[in-house]
């Protein structure tokens, strides 16, 4: 059975590098941002789904499993981060705290269900699973339903970074994103990254080497919910909302196409898809459902067609790896 | 009491949805080793087929049973041509992607066109009214989906276990490129599979369209509970996949009538223990 | 190293197989680096060798079955090195492949029924329970519930029903007891009487001596020898170094 990214990318000698030398590109362009008259707001948005999609790129770019369900982990620690800013009135650091720690939890307890089956079935499974939270969050009080938890307030960080002003926010956001995109692509180099990948690559192989499959499986699966719960609780602030749509299975969807078009597997991919797939739903805002159509049929053309994603295609053309 | 067997009723009809739907996917996973993500939306074509019949032919529910199942099933056979066969020898969760962006173009442009409410459907004469059975009131309708879909499944089912033909479809689940060496043409074989899964899902959705409005999202909530009512039944069995489909139908029901939060989620929950205590599935095939 | 076979030059019998050149990959792996050898019409052609050697990849081009193939293989006349399978099993060729392929989902009679009939001439019912009286009693049995040596019978015996007169067996003794092995060479050996051609792959080079009228040896991808049954004595040396027996 071919791996989803079968294409593998050399890893040159100088892959690390050259990753290291993108990243820097990234970071100093990122910072740039609020001096360019970008929108940060836009920035801000794209680069919470960029780390959602790092993270669900995570599991399947080098664990081998497609999870249909992230968005319970976006929704979830939305959810909860919203819930202890607003209500709780904590301050911001330990709202994402609260946030991150709902969806690592939550991630433990789906992983320890999901990671029974493999394949497709695990996918049916992140999906169902998602579904299920979604009509629990429907019901519960304290999401307030259709609604959702609104005006959320943005606090004052650490007691002096008020987050009202877009650009402190946006640099806090930032901030957030390279911390979470940094330990993802420390994590992909890591001897358990490279078990991973051989698990991804030949489990049988990887079981009889003794390694416990399953173990690493889980863990990974745990790392990937518990930062796509980091990067919802990091969008409370910029949204100031959690609702329904966050837990609904179109948003898996959508960051399953996001991490598509830019590329399964690769390290910049995810990024890039977000920022394509929040700039088209910008521009196409008032095309109200042509936005689905045109979402699937970009699902269609690039499974079909475009199997690497821009990154892959690029890092393909370019013989590195990106 | 009344309120409990009436329920059980709804239980029973939703429970037949499931089957035809999670029958159409095991048959079509079978041959086709995809999960189609797009039988949602087939299902809803089934029902807007019936639809669009009725509303610019005169044509009503009994030619609608025969047409829909006729129209959306060559159209999945047209996708299946021209989609679904390059997808030959890539890895299965590429199937689970493709028909996903296939139920949203299907889905979005039913959208844009009829926005998110539905089109009312109504049902046909001969069925409309009443029985009273004594210890509860059967609409002749919803027992007549019952009924009706109870045998369509089991016709599937003798036609798959029973027949020739099934047997050919059998071996071609087992042994595609052994079953084209005896000189069987196994691509056009896989083509009318598709088309007979996705039949089966509109036929689905011309028996709800009466009951549940004609809308573009009716199927893709409803996907869902079939994916685990799949998970749960395991898809090695044409029968285990019935049954599974009205059994939890039936829990569905009662667990409205105990315990009505829990129904949109009940299925889910078994979904989750079933795994926990079987990961195979009720009827144990690997994927 | 294309030694022309000896075999090929002298026969007067219609030609009904002719492999040239025959190379094929599976994936990347360069399995067949240039096969030549033919079969006519009545023989019983067994190809020899080592495992791995070859054979089975070499029989499974000819059905049109490996992805990836070049050259040339003529059946009857007709090119088919590009021809689908289900194409190649209507012109009257059929495949019993070395795992036998009796189907787990399908009882005994539905697998005797499932090679369509592809041309005039196949065995009746009867003719087959003639042949292999024991299927008659297991028809309603789990196909794969047979033991070996039936299922070997099986697999033999629904390509006969379907009119192909051109057989190809993939290793018919493997693994089975002498009783039934013997069994099989009688059954090969009234098949030949009855007209069919036969294209046999062994292991068992004892046992397709007892029924093939030529033999090629194949080793690395390649038909490195061949000879006729007649010759078989004079070569037996040759034989212990190719298949290292």
């Amino acid at each position: 059975m071919s791996a989803l990214t079968d294409d593998t990318l050399p890893i040159t000698q100088h892959a690390m590098r050259d990753e290291m030398i993108v990243f820097a590109l990234m970071a100093v362009l990122l910072a740039a941002v609020p001096f360019s008259g970008i929108y940060p707001f836009f920035v801000m948005q794209a680069l919470c789904f960029a780390l959602v999609a790092c993270a669900f790129n995570l599991l399947i770019g080098y664990g081998g499993l497609l999870s249909f369900g992230h968005a319970m982990f976006l929704g979830t620690a939305g959810y909860c981060s919203a819930h202890a800013l607003k209500v709780w009135g904590l301050e911001p650091t330990l709202g994402i705290l609260v946030g991150t720690a709902a969806a690592c939890l939550l991630a433990v307890i789906t992983g320890y269900i999901s990671i029974r089956r493999q394949g497709i079935y695990f996918s049916m499974i992140t999906l169902a699973l998602s579904q299920l939270l979604y009509f629990i969050y429907l019901q519960t009080p304290f999401t307030h339903g259709e609604d959702g938890i609104q005006g959320i307030p943005q606090g004052k960080m650490l007691g002096f970074l008020d987050l009202s002003k877009p650009t402190i926010l946006y640099y806090v956001v930032m901030v957030g994103f390279l911390a979470g995109f940094l330990l993802i692509f420390r994590t992909i180099n890591s001897p358990f990254g490279e078990v991973l990948k051989a698990i991804r690559e030949n489990e049988p192989r990887a079981i009889s080497l003794g390694y416990k499959t399953d173990q690493y499986k889980l863990l990974a699966f745990i790392l990937s919910g518990t930062i796509a719960g980091f990067a919802g609780a990091l969008k409370v602030f910029v949204a100031q909302n959690a609702s329904l749509t966050d837990v609904h299975w179109s948003m898996s969807g959508e960051i399953v196409l996001m991490t598509l078009v830019g590329g399964l597997g690769t390290v910049f991919g995810p990024v890039v898809g977000a920022f394509v797939i929040i700039a088209m739903q910008q521009y196409l805002a008032g095309f109200g459902q042509w936005v689905t159509v045109i979402q699937g049929g970009i699902f269609v053309a690039c499974v079909l067609l475009f199997r690497r994603g821009l990154v892959g295609e690029i890092a393909h053309l370019l013989k590195r790896s990106l | 009491m009344q309120a409990l067997y009436a329920q059980l009723l709804v239980g029973l009809i939703n429970g037949s949805f499931y089957a035809l739907l999670s029958l159409g996917l095991a048959v079509i996973f079978g041959m086709l080793n995809i999960i189609n993500f797009a039988h949602g939306a087939l299902y809803m074509m089934g029902a807007f087929c019936a639809y669009f019949l009725l509303s610019l032919t005169g044509l009503g529910y009994w030619w609608a049973l025969i047409v829909a199942p006729i129209v959306v099933g060559i159209f999945g056979m047209v996708l299946e041509r021209t989609l679904l066969k390059w997808l030959t020898g890539l890895d299965h969760l590429y199937g689970l992607l493709l028909t996903f962006g296939i139920a949203l173009i299907v889905q979005g442009v039913f959208q844009n066109y009829f926005g998110s409410s539905g089109l009312p459907y109504a049902i046909p004469d001969e069925l409309k009214g009443g029985m009273n059975l004594g210890f509860m009131f059967l609409p002749v309708y919803r027992g007549w989906v019952v009924v009706f879909s109870l045998i369509v499944c089991i016709a599937t089912w003798f036609l798959i276990e029973k027949t020739q033909l099934g047997a050919y479809l059998r071996a071609a689940t087992e042994n595609p490129t052994l079953v084209r060496a005896f000189g069987i043409n196994v691509p056009r074989m896989i083509t009318l599979t598709y088309g007979l899964g996705v039949g089966l899902a509109a036929l689905a959705g011309v028996l709800s369209a009466p009951i549940n409005q004609v809308r573009p999202l009716m199927g893709a909530d409803l996907i869902i509970v079939v994916f685990a009512v799949v998970v749960i039944g395991g898809m090695g069995s044409i029968m285990g996949s019935i049954i599974t489909g009205f059994a939890l139908g039936v829990i569905e029901g009662l667990t409205k009538y105990f315990y009505p939060e829990a129904s949109n989620t009940v299925v889910f929950v078994l979904m989750v223990l079933v795994l926990l205590v079987k990961p195979t599935g009720l009827t144990g095939r690997a994927a | 190293m294309a030694r022309a076979p000896a075999a090929n030059a002298a026969s007067s019998a219609a030609e009904v197989l002719s492999v040239q050149n025959l190379e094929a990959w599976y994936g990347e792996s360069h399995i067949l680096h240039g096969i030549n050898f033919n079969v006519n019409a009545g023989e019983v052609v067994t190809l020899l060798g080592r495992n791995g050697a070859g054979k089975t990849t070499t029989l499974k081009s000819v059905m049109g079955i490996i992805g990836k193939r070049s050259g040339s293989i003529r059946f009857n006349n007709s090119e088919i090195i590009r021809t689908s399978s289900d194409r190649i099993a209507r012109m009257g060729v059929a495949f019993c492949p070395e795992e036998r392929g009796i189907f787990a989902s399908l009882d005994v009679r539905e697998n005797l029924l499932l090679p369509p009939t592809v041309k005039q001439g196949g065995l009746s019912l009867e003719q087959i329970f003639d042949l292999f009286p024991n299927l008659k009693e297991r028809l309603k049995s789990q196909g794969t519930k047979l033991s070996g040596g039936e299922q070997q019978m099986l697999a033999i015996a629904r390509i006969l029903r379907t009119g192909a007169n051109f057989l190809m067996l993939d290793e018919p003794t493997e693994g089975l007891a002498p009783v039934i092995i013997q069994q099989i060479g009688e059954t090969i050996a009234r098949l030949k009487k009855q007209g069919f051609t036969i294209l046999l792959v062994e292991q068992n080079f004892r046992f397709a001596s007892t029924v093939a009228d030529r033999f090629y040896i194949v080793e690395h991808g390649r038909i490195i020898d061949g000879f006729a049954n007649s010759e078989l004595q004079a070569n037996m040396d040759k034989l212990h170094t190719y298949l290292g027996v």
